[in-house]
């Protein structure tokens, strides 16, 4: 829409010569006024050059980007153009336009000599997120007198990576009660075995274990001669932080940032709160690194696209957008995450009031939603635009 | 007021909505610019010769001020400016009317007066981009105004520096709407001008001049605006017989010598025409018309031959004076006009004099609405026409004729009954003197069997047998001036080809009449007017058509065949600039153009063989235009071909080894354990000379090769002698020193 309007507008200075070049003409004819003819053929013929020396202009223009390596989706990123003049003569107004990370970036040269670089710098106010390796830049010309306007298309290799927006976490969501209450030690539990100062239990040695583990009594008492028992220790460890993503392409573009910006901020804490961190995002290029760091991290949900809902069975965390799970006998099927937490991202909001209607839950579905997980003693969050850093589900 | 009360004013300026739609222009290049071409515009109209001084000064100065005030207040509402500019626009909309109201018949200068103060007004409120190109329309509308009122071929001068400063101010707007969708400042461009504007300038020039040399020009008029002078509102009565000031009259003429012939005034301007006289009228331009069809310019008619020369018949009373209280008269009004006959068509023309003149008004035959800025003319039996005084140059007046449209058919059938009294006046001779010339005729006429076909077979023979001269001698014998120019001379001007038809027609019993006036003259494509010299004066011959009128005939070789009206020499004119160029850049570069000219005429006119050679000239320069590149390219990429010399053969070793030698002479010896490369660096230092080091370095370079890059040999050449002489100097000084 904005395209036509403004090709529309961009005929109309064309469109009012060639209007007043036929009734100047036709003034002239009706007048005899010599001078008329002259004035008309003279608007017509800048008329005609204008849709000539566009052409010409942006012929012979190479661009190259020089783009930051690494972004943030939302901050304003500087880039540089290099435009370069292949030809002989100097070429005048041209306009790039760099439609690059999800933006469109634009400057102005307003001279380039022939065979010389003109060097522009540009910002793309909102970025998004992404791995970009190309992108198009669009060479355009109405020179001399911006009538028309040829333009032409160059590929330009760049390598940046624009990260998600994250936000201050406060804490990640507490965890679910011990095992021990309940007489368990499985590897739910946050008591493992390992090299703390605490009891474990007695097992036959191994070959490896540390002389210093024998328990030489018990060896001494129990066993038959030749065979040697150990103390295990034990160690309070937390389970690793394992996040579901659902990018549900039906959800709203930016519902779907959320979900990643939500996702990224809480595996981007848990780093830092020393957690083993693992992430599942569905189907995706590149499955989540094997040693994550902030940076592999960032990388990942840098580069994550819409996908098949992941299984959120065993996640710390599943964030969703609030798109309705289609089961047969019924449209909204709640609470079926096994996730310990449920962050819901309410696409409602993110369309904004006017847009009503559309595939995401309504806002009683989604309060239902939230009910049925809390009834399933988990714990539910929901979340839109709006959030208040550092941020703490509730 | 007081306690923040902001008063009615504030209140109402407070109701007007804060958001204002279009954004400033703040690119002061672009209003420059605009400025420039809107001030072109202006001149343009107010040289036209129709505007006081005071308007002259205060509409650009007031334009100039305008666009400050605009620039410096684009961010505010300017409620009260608009205000005043609303009262303003009445104004100058009510003087409009009040002018255009008191001249009915031509209200271009009211419209351009209307115009120009409009400019100045809008000027005032130039916020936006889009005001300020409307502000560009504006000029250029001006400039269209100005070019329906020149007259001049200098006006091109303000056509294109128009066209320049409206070029400049596209790029600019190309510009400042680039800046913006970029979001960027708007910043002085450097380069533009001679980069883009200019060459933008001289392209469109090109194609323009194409453009218009190919362009169709009709030659129509708008009927209801026939442009005057000022109305000159005389008193009292006037003489009605043509007055013209080249030419005292005092006494018969025909009974004293014939006087020479006024270089800018032709002798058949008078209320006599002697056919003895002589001379040679000038190239200067006399007037210039703008009519729709070639047709001559009909000023005086003369019936009574003497055979001497003609004469107008009947005197002062014959005439009517017609009176108006405006400008228009319509001949058809006045009481002793002979009457319209037969089929006519319309032609209207518009006469710009450009020097004093007769009292005679031209205009093409039959004239039917004057249009003259005069409380009063008069007009003679024969349609002829005379202002009250003496026309001054700067006059402008216009005409309506009904230019008579039968064919040759119909006047070969009509009838041969003439009116009571016609044929008595208008077959009038002297009774002797032109026993020869009766005889001619009547052996030209043998065998017609209608008046056209005897008009027609005399018209030829004078065309044929005798040749146009302007430079014939006096009369030398006491006789006829037909039968001399006729029998004796057998050569001369147009009166005497005239003069000559109407008599021997005459003779035959065919009513016929001398009428003289101008010949259309030189069609200028740039004004679109008629430029009339006074050696464009013509003399030929009306013969009565019974049921048809007057019909014109030429017996003049050289001019328009007769009759004149019969040719469709059509209103549409095209493909003439080159030729006008060419006529008027004289004749070294002439042949070029007005080939080309020929050329584009003949594919305007969709002429197979000049389509044909246009299009092999322009593929032959396609062609060429292609190769060249393609050679132009290949002998750019081409890398140069690196002559070498060998090594031997330049002697580079023993070279460079004698200034080692010489270099030893002055204490800079190569010391033990030092490369080549350091031992030059270092001489080269010592000796305060960098021709050494340099002389080194190719040494080295060649000392590993068979041959080196003649480039290198040739700087070895140069630098050598340096080298030694600095050393030379060196030792030299040491040796004086020690």
């Amino acid at each position: 829409m904005g395209k036509s309007r403004d090709r529309a507008r961009r005929l109309g200075k064309p469109a009012l010569l060639i209007f007043l070049t036929i009734i100047l003409y036709l003034i002239a004819m009706n007048s005899g006024a010599g001078w008329l003819y002259v004035v008309s053929a003279l608007i017509g013929s800048a008329v005609a050059v204008s849709i000539a020396a566009p052409l010409w202009t942006a012929r012979g223009i190479e661009a190259i980007r020089l783009a930051p390596v690494i972004g943030r989706a939302g901050e304003p990123l500087r880039c540089t153009l290099e435009v370069r003049n292949t030809g002989r003569l100097a070429r005048h107004l041209l306009e790039v336009g760099d439609e690059f990370a999800g933006d469109t970036g634009r400057a102005v040269v307003t001279r380039v000599r022939g065979g010389a670089t003109a060097r522009v710098e540009y910002v793309l106010e909102n970025p998004r997120r992404g791995i970009y390796s190309g992108g198009e830049i669009v060479v355009e010309s109405g020179a001399p007198f911006g009538l028309f306007h040829g333009r032409r298309k160059i590929r330009a290799a760049s390598n940046t990576v624009i990260h998600p927006r994250t936000f201050d976490v406060a804490a990640l969501p507490p965890v679910a009660p011990l095992d021990t209450e309940r007489g368990d030690r499985s590897e739910s539990s946050t008591l493992h075995r390992g090299h703390g100062g605490e009891f474990w239990g007695i097992r036959e040695y191994r070959p490896g274990d540390p002389a210093r583990l024998v328990a030489w009594r018990r060896s001494a008492r129990g066993l038959a001669a030749g065979r040697l028992a150990v103390r295990e220790l034990a160690q309070e460890t937390y389970p690793p932080f394992v996040l579901a993503l659902n990018l549900d392409a039906r959800a709203p573009r930016e519902a779907r940032e959320m979900v990643v910006s939500a996702g990224a901020s809480l595996l981007l804490f848990a780093l830092r709160e020393g957690r083993v961190v693992r992430a599942d995002a569905g189907p995706q290029k590149e499955p989540f690194p094997e040693q994550p760091d902030q940076d592999a991290v960032l990388t990942w949900c840098a580069g994550l696209v819409a996908s098949r809902m992941p299984d959120p069975s065993g996640a710390s965390v599943e964030i969703r957008p609030s798109m309705p799970i289609t089961r047969a006998g019924s449209s909204v099927a709640q609470g079926e995450s096994g996730a310990q937490t449920v962050v819901l991202i309410s696409c409602r909001e993110f369309v904004g009031p006017k847009t009503r209607s559309g595939p995401w839950m309504t806002l009683e579905e989604e309060q239902e939603f939230l009910d049925e997980v809390r009834r399933d003693g988990r714990m539910a969050v929901r979340l839109g635009p709006d959030l208040e850093e550092p941020w703490r589900m509730e | 007021m007081s306690n923040g009360d902001p008063g009615l004013l504030g209140r109402i300026r407070e109701r007007i909505p804060t958001s204002q739609k279009k954004a400033p222009e703040d690119s002061l290049e672009l209003r420059a610019w605009v400025l420039a071409a809107v001030l072109v515009g202006e001149v343009a109209v107010l040289t036209s010769g129709y505007f006081d001084w005071m308007t002259g000064i205060l509409v650009p100065l007031l334009t100039v001020v305008a666009f400050g005030v605009s620039y410096q207040r684009r961010r505010e509402k300017n409620f009260l400016i608009k205000i005043l500019l609303a009262f303003g626009a009445l104004a100058a909309l009510a003087m409009f009317f009040r002018e255009v109201l008191s001249s009915l018949y031509d209200t271009r200068v009211p419209l351009a007066r209307l115009f120009l103060w409009v400019q100045v007004i809008h000027a005032f409120d130039l916020p936006a981009r889009k005001d300020v190109a409307y502000s560009l329309v504006s000029g250029l509308i001006l400039l269209s105004v100005g070019a329906v009122l020149s007259t001049s071929l200098w006006y091109g001068v303000f056509v294109l520096l128009f066209f320049f400063c409206a070029l400049g101010a596209l790029a600019q707007m190309n510009l400042s709407e680039a800046r913006e969708r970029s979001g960027a400042a708007p910043a002085r461009s450097r380069g533009l001008t001679l980069g883009l504007i200019a060459p933008g300038f001289f392209a469109v020039l090109a194609v323009g001049v194409l453009c218009f040399s190919l362009m169709p020009q009709r030659q129509s008029m708008n009927l209801s605006m026939m442009p005057t002078s000022a109305f000159q509102d005389l008193q009292g009565d006037f003489s009605g017989s043509v007055q013209n000031p080249d030419y005292p009259q005092s006494g018969d003429p025909f009974s004293q010598p014939p006087r020479n012939i006024a270089p800018d005034s032709y002798h058949g301007f008078n209320p006599y025409m002697d056919l003895r006289s002589r001379g040679r009228l000038s190239d200067e331009i006399v007037m210039k018309v703008r009519s729709e069809e070639a047709v001559p310019y009909r000023g005086v008619v003369f019936d009574e031959y003497n055979g001497k020369g003609w004469v107008i018949s009947g005197g002062e009373d014959s005439l009517d004076t017609l009176v108006s209280d405006g400008p228009r008269y319509d001949l058809f009004s006045a009481p002793n006009v002979e009457p319209s006959e037969g089929e006519t068509r319309q032609v209207a023309q518009v006469f710009y004099v450009e020097q004093d003149a007769s009292n005679v008004i031209f205009g093409a035959y039959r004239p039917e609405t004057l249009y003259f800025p005069a409380a009063g003319i008069k007009v003679d039996s024969q349609a002829s026409a005379r202002a009250p005084y003496e026309i001054p140059a700067g006059s402008t007046y216009s005409v309506v004729s009904q230019i008579p449209n039968a064919t040759p058919d119909q006047l070969r059938h009509a009838s041969t009954t003439y009116p009571a009294g016609m044929a008595e006046k208008y077959t009038a001779l002297p009774p002797t003197g032109l026993d020869r010339t009766r005889a001619l005729a009547r052996e030209l006429t043998a065998g017609t069997t209608n008046p056209y076909d005897a008009v027609v077979k005399m018209n030829n023979h004078l065309r044929k047998e005798y040749p146009y001269d302007l430079s014939i001698p006096p009369q030398r014998d006491e006789m006829d001036a037909v039968e001399y120019f006729l029998f004796e001379e057998r050569r001369g001007y147009c009166e005497q080809f005239a003069s000559s038809l109407a008599v021997m027609a005459r003779s035959q019993g065919i009513p016929a009449r001398v009428a003289t006036g101008y010949v259309p003259g030189e069609y200028n494509p740039f004004t679109g007017l008629y430029e009339v010299k006074a050696s464009s004066a013509h003399a030929w011959v009306e013969v009565y058509f019974p049921g048809y009128g007057w019909s014109t005939f030429d017996p003049t070789p050289g001019f328009d065949s007769t009759p004149w009206q019969y040719q469709a020499a059509g209103s549409v004119q095209s493909g003439k600039v080159l030729e006008f160029v060419a006529e008027k850049s004289g004749k070294v570069i002439g042949p070029a153009f007005g080939a080309v000219g020929t050329l584009m005429r003949g594919v305007a006119r969709l002429d197979p063989v000049s389509i044909i050679i246009v299009g092999l000239l322009v593929a032959g320069a396609v062609l060429a235009g292609i190769y060249s590149r393609r050679y132009l390219i290949h002998r750019r990429r081409k890398p140069a071909v690196q002559r070498s010399v060998k090594v031997s053969d330049a002697r580079l070793y023993s070279r460079y080894g004698a200034i080692v030698d010489a270099l030893a002479g002055a204490d800079v010896v190569r010391e033990t354990g030092e490369t080549p490369e350091e031992f030059a660096r270092r001489a080269a230092y010592e000796v305060e000379e960098p021709a050494v080091g340099r002389l080194g370095e190719i040494y080295l370079y060649a000392r590993f090769r068979d041959a080196v890059p003649l480039a290198l040999v040739e700087e070895f050449d140069r630098l050598e002698p340096v080298a030694l002489a600095t050393v030379n100097r060196l030792k030299e000084a040491a040796r004086v020193s020690s």
